[in-house]
């Protein structure tokens, strides 16, 4: 039984109409069809480490791949998050991140779009440089995995001369374009949020800020709000020099934060801070196709000194 | 709640959708975000069931927000006939409560359409939202005396 209350909440929103009850539930099953997608990925996987282990058995002296294992130096490897511990045990060249700098993103407007999903990266090792391009021609495709998660590389804000990993099959056959196929896209971070337009999960827990009872700055913000926190790197929003941009704090145990001002930027006290989780980079187009939901967070200043 | 089939779970969740898909409407005035974010509750309680001692409407309410209030740069695919939407724009406009709720935060809007339409105690409200049962009757009451002063004033 709804508790009274003289502004009749109960009874006007228990008028309301419902949607047809077909809807209720989806008709498609995100969560099955994810779990599809696992299976076949995992099937795809195993049928790729038994090709491997058969090509490698056929071949004792040592394919591309494991040259190129060899030429790289331990502290070169490293295991992204897309390998499986099936797929580092194999060693699969395909999961082996290799250091490089950008130098194109071929058809970039110079913004965020890109008209081809084409890359010229320079590999940092003179030896890989001479056995497959310098700079390297690679492609991105559906399956490419792009850190920070983006729909494509332009998308991650990435700028020519950035230092970055990839990752490819040196076996695979060329694309069309007569570039190598990417699996791993990378740009190194130092933590700070990508230049891009990111999406964001702000907790913001209730009752939800009040106007004015914030804080001077960012950092004042944080050490209020999580004052248990005290080893922390702060990272003003790329977007903007002056002091209303969003700050991007990680603690030193690997949660992250975001500081911004919620109302006007002149008023005092308007500083917050909020547990946040990068979700994802979006590309322009999505930023045009966007609505605004109403009385969502997107109403306020994001951290890409955007405002919804 | 113990793993249950998915026939189980979706009889609890058709019981209770009513009131959680009209509670979230009232905190985001927007059918296809309330339709889409309740269905994510209904498939997130599917994967991992709320406890047993769980008030079901108020885990699915929860669930539900928070979804609904997550910063999204995309709206969730359009589902809704244009019938129904029209006549929902058409009640909202209508009812006095919409113009009041906008009053408020979606955090105030939530536990306020928590406490006046689902009946959840203080209590309850607290621990679904991980508050201070102190902080669920401050934001009533503050959020109460802002659309009084308002609803005077009209």
């Amino acid at each position: 039984m709804p508790n009274q209350h003289p502004i009749h909440i109960a009874g006007d929103l228990a008028s309301l109409p419902l949607p047809p009850e077909d809807l209720w539930v989806r008709a498609h099953r995100p969560a099955n069809r994810l779990g599809l997608v696992a299976f076949v990925g995992i099937a795809v996987i195993a049928l790729a480490s038994a090709l491997m282990a058969a090509q490698a058995a056929a071949d004792p002296q040592g394919a591309t791949a494991s040259a190129l294992r060899r030429l790289l130096s331990p502290p070169m490897l490293s295991r992204p998050g897309g390998c499986g511990p099936s797929q580092s045990q194999t060693n699969s060249a395909t999961c082996i991140l290799i250091p490089g700098t950008l130098v194109e993103i071929v058809g970039h407007d110079g913004y965020r779009e890109a008209s081809t999903p084409l890359v010229r990266v320079r590999i940092d090792s003179a030896q890989l440089s001479a056995e497959f391009g310098n700079p390297m021609l690679l492609e991105a495709d559906a399956r490419t995995q792009i850190n920070p998660a983006s729909p494509n590389i332009a998308a991650t804000g990435v700028k020519v001369g950035a230092p970055v990993q990839v990752s490819f099959d040196p076996r695979a056959p060329k694309t069309s374009s007569g570039a190598y196929l990417l699996t791993q896209f990378v740009v190194v971070s130092d933590g700070r949020l990508p230049d891009c337009f990111v999406e964001l999960d702000i907790d913001d827990p209730p009752p939800g800020p009040l106007p004015g009872t914030g804080a001077m700055n960012a950092e004042e913000a944080f050490r209020r709000t999580f004052p248990n926190v005290t080893d922390f790197k702060m990272f003003p929003g790329a977007s903007a020099a002056n002091s209303f941009a969003p700050v991007w704090i990680i603690a030193a145990s690997g949660e992250t934060y975001v500081a911004y001002i919620l109302g006007s930027t002149t008023a005092p006290n308007n500083w917050y801070a909020f547990r946040a989780k990068f979700v994802r980079c979006h590309t322009p187009q999505e930023i045009r196709d966007r609505q605004i939901v109403p009385g969502s967070p997107a109403d306020s200043p994001r951290p890409d000194g955007t405002r919804g | 709640m113990a793993r249950q089939s998915r026939g189980d779970w979706e009889q609890l969740y058709r019981r209770a959708f009513p009131d959680v898909y009209r509670a979230v409407v009232a905190v985001v005035f927007d059918a296809d975000i309330a339709l889409d974010s309740v269905q994510d509750a209904f498939e997130i309680g599917l994967r991992n069931p709320p406890k047993v001692e769980a008030n079901l409407t108020g885990w699915l309410f929860r669930v539900a927000v928070r979804r609904a209030l997550r910063v999204r740069l995309r709206r969730p695919p359009r589902q809704m006939p244009s019938a129904y939407t029209s006549e929902l724009d058409r009640t909202l406009d209508r009812i006095e409560t919409r113009r009041l709720l906008e009053l408020l935060t979606p955090r105030q809007r939530s536990i306020v359409v928590a406490h006046y339409f689902l009946g959840l105690h203080h209590e309850e409200i607290a621990s679904l939202l991980g508050i201070r049962r102190g902080t669920v009757g401050a934001t009533i009451s503050h959020a109460l005396a802002r659309m009084r002063e308002e609803n005077s004033h009209a």
